[in-house]
């Protein structure tokens, strides 16, 4: 076979296979985040809000926060935002000034389970 | 509920991309065709296929075909086949780690007379990954990286050729350094980068082979490989120039383009899954 058949095997190939590239992960990675990622908010958030790649089970995903020296924050059970694609969880009590730990643990739509976590802090 | 350390190179919240010059260290159902190398003369393409027989162990068959300018004269064939045994041993989410031992088996004959050695080559192999971010957040901005590496042992079954000249046994590896914009959008800061870019993985790779016995003419040979990965929700694209680090490696730059698949998110209730026992 010559190289140039193969060149254009491969090229045909790969335009193909480029059709099946997303903007996602099928397993369900956090893309945005609210408070984000990192950042240092000015007040206590009512809400912590995450926003994945892929859908998520609302109901087998968990959502939790701890302040600075380790203790749970309680949080609403996580339900379902603005799409599958999104987690919410209600923060129940205002937050006092400090660092604080957001973990989550989703399961996606296609059965892949995925977790993280993250830091914010607020702001005295 | 699978564990969180699920599938193709996850370990944790790490993720670890499939590396286009040396084996990664995840066992998974994935992939790769094609990779296009050009280097030294020689255009080779090749394709690999890694299937997942239980969560942690899998195997795997690669071939290649070459076209080579390299002697003066136009050669163009198959190399031989390989075919790859894996058991990743170790996953630590809390460490981010993975680590995997392997046995390749290059089958002597099964390529063309130009490109196939006529013995048989086994390798045993030890793989492993490291991401950094275990590390305190006062070095946030090292807790994005990771380390990857591998290291074979090549020994032919026969140690001459037909000819009578000697087939070298040979160290072989490499290592990666990568920095996952996906782990630091994630887990670490995220400044506004835009979406595409979340999606990107900067990597320098160092390959070796340092023939070690029965070497005849050959020596030492590394390269240095930068390059960047697109983590796509199904596939992985990748991309590396190759930079010869010393002589023997030669004096021409080349390139490496990969096409990755990851099989276990595009079939996960067939194709992508392993054959017994539970995915991880």
């Amino acid at each position: 076979m010559g190289i140039e058949k193969m060149k254009r095997k491969i090229v045909i190939f790969c335009a193909i296979a480029s059709l099946s590239i997303s903007a996602a992960y099928a397993h369900a990675m956090l893309e945005t985040a609210s408070p984000r990622v990192g950042a240092r908010v000015a007040s206590s958030p009512t809400l912590i809000t995450l926003s994945f790649s892929e859908r998520v089970e609302a109901s087998l995903s968990t959502v939790a926060l701890k302040s600075g020296d380790g203790e749970a924050v309680e949080l609403s059970p996580a339900r379902s935002g603005a799409s599958g694609h999104v987690l919410v969880a209600n923060v129940l009590r205002p937050l006092d000034p400090g660092r604080y730990r957001v973990s989550w643990s989703v399961l996606s739509a296609d059965g892949h389970s995925t977790s993280g976590d993250y830091s914010f802090t607020i702001a005295k | 509920m699978a564990s969180p350390a699920d599938a193709h190179g996850f370990a944790g919240k790490r993720f670890f991309p499939a590396t286009p010059s040396t084996e990664d260290p995840a066992v998974a159902d994935e992939l790769a065709l094609p990779s296009v190398t050009r280097f030294g003369g020689e255009t080779a393409i090749s394709g690999e296929y890694a299937k997942r027989l239980f969560g942690n162990f899998g195997v795997s068959v690669e071939g290649e075909w070459v076209h080579s300018t390299e002697s003066g004269i136009v050669e163009e064939g198959f190399a031989n086949i390989e075919t790859a045994a894996r058991w990743q041993f170790l996953t630590s989410a809390e460490h981010e780690a993975i680590a995997t031992l392997g046995m390749a088996v290059e089958w002597g004959g099964s390529g063309s007379e130009e490109f196939g050695e006529e013995t048989t080559v086994l390798a045993p192999s030890l793989a492993f990954g490291k991401g950094f971010g275990d590390l305190p957040e006062s070095m946030n901005w090292a807790r994005p990286l990771a380390v990857t590496g591998i290291i074979e042992y090549a020994r032919p079954v026969h140690s001459v050729d037909d000819l009578g000249d000697p087939i070298p046994t040979a160290l072989e590896g490499g290592l990666s350094l990568q920095y996952s914009l996906p782990y630091l959008t994630s887990s670490v800061s995220d400044k506004g980068v835009p979406g595409w870019a979340k999606r990107l993985i900067p990597i320098v790779e160092f390959t070796f082979d340092d023939p070690v016995r029965d070497a005849g003419d050959e020596r030492f040979s590394a390269t240095v490989r930068p390059g960047l990965l697109y983590v796509g929700r199904r596939i992985q694209l990748g991309a590396e120039a190759i930079i010869p680090a010393n002589n023997e490696a030669g004096d021409k730059v080349g390139f490496i383009v990969q096409l990755h698949f990851f099989i276990d998110d595009m079939f996960p209730g067939s194709l992508g899954k392993p054959l017994w026992g539970s995915r991880r």
